[in-house]
């Protein structure tokens, strides 16, 4: 995975505008790079979620689990 | 808003590819997955290949995983076994899979119709996918 800094560049440039006026009415006190920084962080964290599960991803045999042992 | 998948899901995608690929990435832009420690035991507990078991166990590493249930959890769970006279440790597990969407607010996606019976008696957000 790259560091959080390269990804929040390429992220943000992502994220739509609305997105981030909606997010600030709802968070008035917090700053606009802090909300950003939040978002971006949601969406890295997202993505690393959903690659560690795509890696698994059909890559076991159905007989190496077995129902009945639960 | 937040969800996790029982084992029912891992089993379909992970060990059989029965939920196709796209439908199971498209989950991940619906909801911020995480993992529910109940799942991550049983899914541990049915693996019986060494290898497979040590691959999850990495998988599980570099996954949120959410709470254990706690004592109050446990103590619900206790009275709906006695109400509802079940008997199997696997009808105890979805009960407290069931408390714990409901006290993290989480969606559980599953394929396990079980748990529509469970919903009746624990509210929470049920996702149930068909086979």
């Amino acid at each position: 995975m790259q560091s959080l800094s390269s990804e929040f560049v390429k992220i943000s440039a992502r994220v739509p505008k609305s997105l981030i006026k909606r997010v600030s009415r709802l968070h008035p006190k917090e700053s606009l790079s802090e909300l950003l920084r939040t978002l971006m962080e949601g969406e890295v964290l997202r993505q690393k979620v959903l690659k560690a599960h795509l890696k698994l991803y059909g890559r076991f045999k159905p007989e190496h689990f077995d129902e009945s042992l639960l | 808003m937040k969800a996790f998948f029982d084992t029912t899901v891992y089993i379909n995608t992970f060990f059989k590819t029965l939920l196709p690929r796209e439908e199971f990435i498209r989950l991940f832009s619906l909801y911020d997955i995480v993992v529910c420690p109940i799942v991550k035991h049983e899914l541990l507990l049915g693996t019986i290949h060494p290898k497979t078991k040590k691959e999850l166990e990495h998988f599980f590493d570099r996954c949120p995983v959410i709470e254990a249930p706690h004592r109050k959890m446990w103590e619900k769970m206790t009275e709906l076994m006695k109400s509802l006279k079940w008997r199997e440790n696997r009808q105890q597990n979805d009960l407290l899979i069931a408390l714990t969407a409901q006290e993290e607010n989480a969606a559980l996606i599953t394929y396990d119709k079980h748990f529509e019976m469970i919903h009746k008696h624990i509210s929470f957000e049920l996702v149930l996918l068909k086979e």
